[in-house]
């Protein structure tokens, strides 16, 4: 059983769709990034899961309970981490704590030992008694993540968990989310890459509300990536440059010019031919080559390309 | 109910840390002693300023003018006041995100709605009893009797029009994005429902009618019992909030 499921889940403000038939399903025990740019519906997506807003067509399955506004049994189970964490500022960081493990029924000495083992995790022990107002943005974020665990969660939503975070913080936080992953299904949305490429078995593209593609970072790597070479020479190279673009194994062939040295960058369909032909053909045109690389595209090249829809999916 | 409880207690300790109770209660407090010294002296001085040649004939206060003058003064700083402390109470924890902090956990909206109304009633049952002590208390002491059944009768009916005055402003809160427009509407909604309380035959049925029958049990008026805008309120108190309970169920958080 998936521990997120939904189907066509559609989210209109009037005539714009801040999500359009989503259909989706996330494993159990796995840590699953929902990638996109700002605007993307990634936050409306989270939303929705949540029972928090009502979608206009479609449904959704948290820890195999549909999803409703007003449903306390299924909120049991889960933890929120909301984009922007907000608290009663009259609170202090503790107090907040043991709030929120009230409003999830547990017992008075596990509701202590849990939040002084979260503040701890939370590097916020020194901060415990002090009133939320005076937290940082950074403090708040970690303040929000602790609250988002006090149930021990089995299905836990973070919405951008590393915004607000340096890099320390960052690295902790995903050393904990990776953690969590032997009991519990993290679905994080994001749109930092690098976090994504850390931690998540799979991961999820989505761009003006619509789902562009699903698929493990491998899996992405292999259907997507395209080994590029990338050349410097000391003259001109347009005369090589059209040259390569009459080869069958060739792509696409793009000018560059990296500190002034002229270069080119060479996508290759066949890359083996080109690792045995390309060479020859630099040699036959006589240019003083400077640089001759062969490189792969990251996540985030990928990902631009899917999100501007160069990629064919 | 999910939460109720625990959200009960989270909403009275944010009337006291926010100074809620204090502010409302201050202000009770301070008509409450006003209000008796304002009535004995006010004809001594007008007296004592002197009137220019013209004859004001002043009647000799009473202490029943006393207890009726404070309940009219607070009928209309205290609808002021519930407007005040209710119309962020839901406005602005959607618009800041505690809402949604708080819902995302095992919660029943309805749970979240009537913990908000009973701590705010709290602070105002806290203020209607300070404020009532020390009205009557002065009148006592100033006037050397004090209708204390009446007046008793009379803070009863007042504080159930104010339970409709915050059960109105809750409503807005949840309905409205800003607090401010909630208040505005909310204010509009009680000087209406005020104004059509003199319309003959139904007027009798409308919570205005509260604080006249009040002012007659103070004075020891004979007349008919307004038992009818007591249920009408209490229907409107219930109303306010399952219409507020709708509003949230829909409200995007």
């Amino acid at each position: 059983m998936p521990a997120i499921k939904c189907e066509n889940l559609t989210k209109r403000y009037g005539a714009v769709a801040a999500l359009d038939g989503l259909t989706l399903e996330v494993p159990e025990n796995s840590i699953f990034g929902f990638l996109g740019p700002n605007g993307a519906g990634k936050t409306t997506t989270v939303k929705l899961l949540m029972g928090m807003s009502r979608p206009t067509s479609g449904r959704a399955w948290v820890d195999g309970e549909e999803v409703a506004a007003d449903t306390p049994a299924m909120r049991s189970h889960i933890g929120y981490l909301p984009d922007v964490p907000n608290f009663y500022n009259w609170m202090t960081g503790a107090e907040f704590l043991r709030f929120v493990g009230e409003l999830y029924h547990l017992s008075g000495v596990d509701n202590k030992s849990r939040s002084e083992e979260l503040l701890e995790l939370a590097d916020l022990k020194k901060a415990a008694k002090r009133k939320i107002g005076g937290y940082s943005r950074g403090m708040k974020q970690r303040l929000g993540l602790a609250q988002s665990l006090m149930n021990r969660p089995r299905v836990l939503f973070l919405d951008e968990p590393c915004s607000a975070l340096d890099p320390m913080g960052r690295r902790d936080v995903l050393n904990l989310i990776l953690r969590l992953k032997q009991s519990t299904t993290v679905f994080m949305s994001t749109h930092i890459l690098s976090d994504v490429e850390r931690v998540c078995d799979a991961l999820a593209i989505i761009n003006k509300g619509k789902l562009i593609t699903t698929s493990t970072v491998a899996e992405l790597h292999a259907r997507y990536a395209r080994s590029s070479f990338e050349l410097e020479f000391e003259e001109d190279p347009s005369a090589l440059a059209t040259k390569l673009e009459s080869q069958p194994w060739v792509m696409k062939v793009e000018k560059l010019e990296i500190n002034h040295i002229p270069g080119l960058r060479v996508q290759a369909g066949d890359v083996s031919q080109a690792k045995h032909e390309l060479p020859q053909l630099i040699a036959q045109s006589g240019l003083g080559l400077v640089r001759y690389e062969m490189t792969m595209p990251s996540l985030e090249d990928i990902f631009v390309k899917l999100v501007e829809g160069d990629a064919k999916i | 109910m999910s939460g109720f409880w625990v959200l009960l207690r989270k909403e009275f300790r944010e009337q006291f840390k926010t100074s809620k109770v204090i502010i409302v209660a201050a202000v009770f407090l301070f008509f409450g002693l006003g209000t008796p010294l304002l009535t004995k002296y006010t004809p001594e001085l007008i007296k004592a300023v002197g009137t220019g040649g013209i004859t004001i004939e002043m009647p000799t206060p009473t202490s029943s003018d006393s207890l009726t003058e404070y309940t009219s003064t607070m009928s209309q700083f205290g609808v002021l006041m519930a407007v005040l402390v209710a119309m962020g109470a839901i406005a602005k924890e959607v618009e800041t995100g505690t809402a949604a902090m708080v819902l995302s956990k095992p919660v029943r909206r309805l749970a979240f709605i009537l913990a908000k109304l009973k701590a705010e009633g709290f602070t105002f049952l806290v203020a209607l009893i300070l404020g009532g002590l020390a009205c009557w208390g002065y009148t006592m002491l100033l006037f050397g009797d004090a209708n204390a059944l009446g007046f008793l009768y009379q803070n009863l009916l007042l504080g159930l029009f104010f339970a409709l005055c915050l059960g109105i402003t809750l409503f807005f809160s949840s309905l409205m994005k800003n607090q401010l427009a909630a208040g505005g509407l909310a204010l509009a909604l009680i000087i209406f429902l005020s104004a059509i309380s003199g319309l003959p035959w139904v007027g009798r049925y409308l919570p205005g009618q509260l604080i006249n029958w009040g002012n007659r049990l103070v004075l020891k008026v004979p007349g008919t019992s307004e038992w009818g805008a007591v249920v009408v309120t209490a229907l409107l108190v219930g109303l306010s909030v399952y219409f507020t309970w709708l509003s949230l169920r829909k409200k995007e958080l």
